[in-house]
């Protein structure tokens, strides 16, 4: 394979790991949490940098998942709670773990490969760097064997359990009623969404992670009117962002992939709004 | 008489302010119960606890003999329609896949609706009149046709124990009277039914009891007995100047 094709590969499967799950957070109005993942990221890695001693320790990402997890049950439990804006709380978590961990990297990282800007950007011309070498042979990139993996694991979950999630997402309490857990299965969505950011987050970045998650799905449920079409839709509408975006990038050469992307993504967005609203006009007529 | 509902001594606190004090009653199985009162006077805190969807800070619900969590197959024996706010109406979900939903405790985890749930759902839907409207998206429905969409939920779940919470809230009379004429017809057919409700009017002709709550439990029995005008002095303070006699 080459660069081209990996990188091309790599797009796809981002875009395409990321837009599912988002769907969920959309549809609930936890977009949010999205942000705070992808911003407490860093000050986990850093974390389990200072313990471990060694930037290249796969214990790092441990590090990056628990701090998510922690976010994600801080968000849940903070949900629950009557007269609390959560869009202010969770904006004021997450820049605070932000802030922390760009002081981490400040303090004991310079002149390593974490910088600022990797984390906000991220850097999908890397990925190709980085190879799978099994028993000598040439695997092609990392990155994209561990997206495939969670890809398979969350995409797996979401369409075993697609009845489930529709019903916990839709009327948690009667979903509690029936006997299905909304709690339990919220979790594990959210671990989910916690293993995908962490993965995907070295090559994508916080904007991709976060542009990625809401925008697709934010298109498809303009021009879509049920889940299953919704979540379908959105894979489609990535996956022609994702292509497009990174087929300017590339021709382009100076322009970074990931901003590229997003631009076409919000494109396709105002697209789909402009549809939605002729739509709508024309029910209004009749 | 057989007691269905047994709550005893249940007091329900929001952050240490008081939400129900103290309240007892049982219920006949078989019956139609109102429960009224003011906002905020606990009656919806009331009807959640006994879903075991908040947790009380003393006091014991049975519902046939046993506490709610050890009822097994709940969706058996209790059916809930929320308040219309409770749900998210933007949701991309059509009327029929509501219903659907119903029967989800049937069905059981991983598993798919089948054909025969699906029917049992286009039937409940008809059964409220809605069945035109099946494959219409549910932000597209007017505040009596959601009311209906639920009811139909609630219907193929096929429980003994139906609870309704203020299904009458900015819906039209006749889907009012419609709703009232089909919970009468479940009554008959053995189901024990609890509404929250506003609509004083409704009590004498529809329900056997009435549970009159202002944080405590003002009174309960016959609705005769219970909407007397001192009693809903107390509950309503001294705004109530209508005229319950028709």
């Amino acid at each position: 394979m080459n660069i081209f094709i990996e990188l091309l590969l790599a797009v796809m499967l981002i875009s395409v790991v990321l837009a599912i799950p988002g769907n969920y957070l959309v549809l609930r109005g936890n977009t949010m949490t999205s942000y705070a993942l992808s911003h407490s990221i860093l000050f986990g890695i850093m974390i389990a940098f200072l313990i471990v001693g060694d930037l290249d320790s796969p214990l790092l990402l441990l590090g990056a998942a628990l701090t998510g997890l922690l976010i994600v049950w801080a968000v849940e439990n903070l949900s629950t709670l009557r007269h609390v804006n959560i869009d202010a709380a969770l904006g004021l978590i997450y820049l605070f773990i932000f802030a922390l961990g760009i002081m981490l990297v400040s303090l004991f990282a310079s002149g390593t490969t974490i910088s600022v800007t990797s984390v906000v950007t991220g850097n999908i011309a890397l990925i190709p760097f980085d190879r799978w070498i099994f028993s000598g042979t040439d695997m092609g990139p990392v990155l994209l064997w561990q997206t495939l993996a969670v890809f398979v694991l969350s995409s797996g979950f979401l369409f075993l359990f697609r009845k489930e999630m529709k019903l916990i997402t839709f009327d948690p309490e009667f979903a509690s009623l029936m006997g299905y857990n909304p709690f339990f299965f919220r979790m594990i969505f959210m671990s989910i969404v916690s293993i995908t950011v962490v993965t995907v987050f070295r090559a994508a970045g916080v904007i991709l992670v976060v542009g990625l998650m809401i925008i697709p799905p934010a298109s498809a449920r303009l021009i879509s009117n049920n889940l299953g079409t919704m979540i379908l839709t959105s894979i489609v509408i990535s996956l022609f962002s994702g292509v497009l975006g990174f087929m300017i990038a590339w021709r382009l050469k100076n322009v970074e992939i990931a901003s590229m992307v997003i631009v076409v993504n919000a494109i396709v967005f105002i697209f789909a709004f402009f549809y939605h609203s002729s739509l709508k006009n024309g029910k209004e007529k009749v | 008489m057989t007691h269905i509902i047994n709550v005893q001594n249940l007091t329900v606190a929001y952050r240490e302010v008081p939400a129900l004090w103290d309240v007892s009653f049982s219920i006949q199985k078989g019956s139609m119960t109102a429960i009224v009162g003011t906002n905020g006077a606990g009656k919806s805190t009331l009807m959640k606890t006994m879903l075991n969807l908040i947790q009380p800070v003393r006091g014991e619900i049975t519902i046939m003999g046993e506490s709610y969590d050890r009822i097994k197959e709940k969706y058996k024996k209790i059916a809930y329609v929320p308040q219309r706010e409770a749900v998210d109406w933007n949701f991309p979900i059509n009327c029929l896949d509501v219903v659907l939903m119903g029967r989800y405790g049937h069905i059981g985890l991983l598993k798919r609706p089948g054909k025969k749930d699906r029917d049992l759902a286009m039937e409940a839907l008809k059964r409220f009149g809605m069945e035109y409207y099946h494959d219409r998206q549910i932000d597209e429905l007017s505040g009596g046709q959601k009311q209906r969409v639920f009811l139909a939920r609630a219907y193929v779940q096929d429980a003994d124990l139906l609870f309704l919470d203020e299904p009458f809230g900015g819906v039209d009379a006749k889907t009012e009277q419609m709703t009232l004429e089909l919970l009468q017809e479940e009554k008959k057919r053995g189901r024990t039914i609890l509404v929250v409700t506003h609509d004083l009017h409704s009590l004498k002709k529809y329900f056997d009891m009435v549970l009159l709550l202002k944080t405590k439990l003002i009174a309960s029995g016959q609705p005769d007995e219970v909407m007397t005008p001192e009693n809903l002095t107390e509950a309503y303070g001294g705004m109530m100047h209508m005229d319950l006699r028709g």
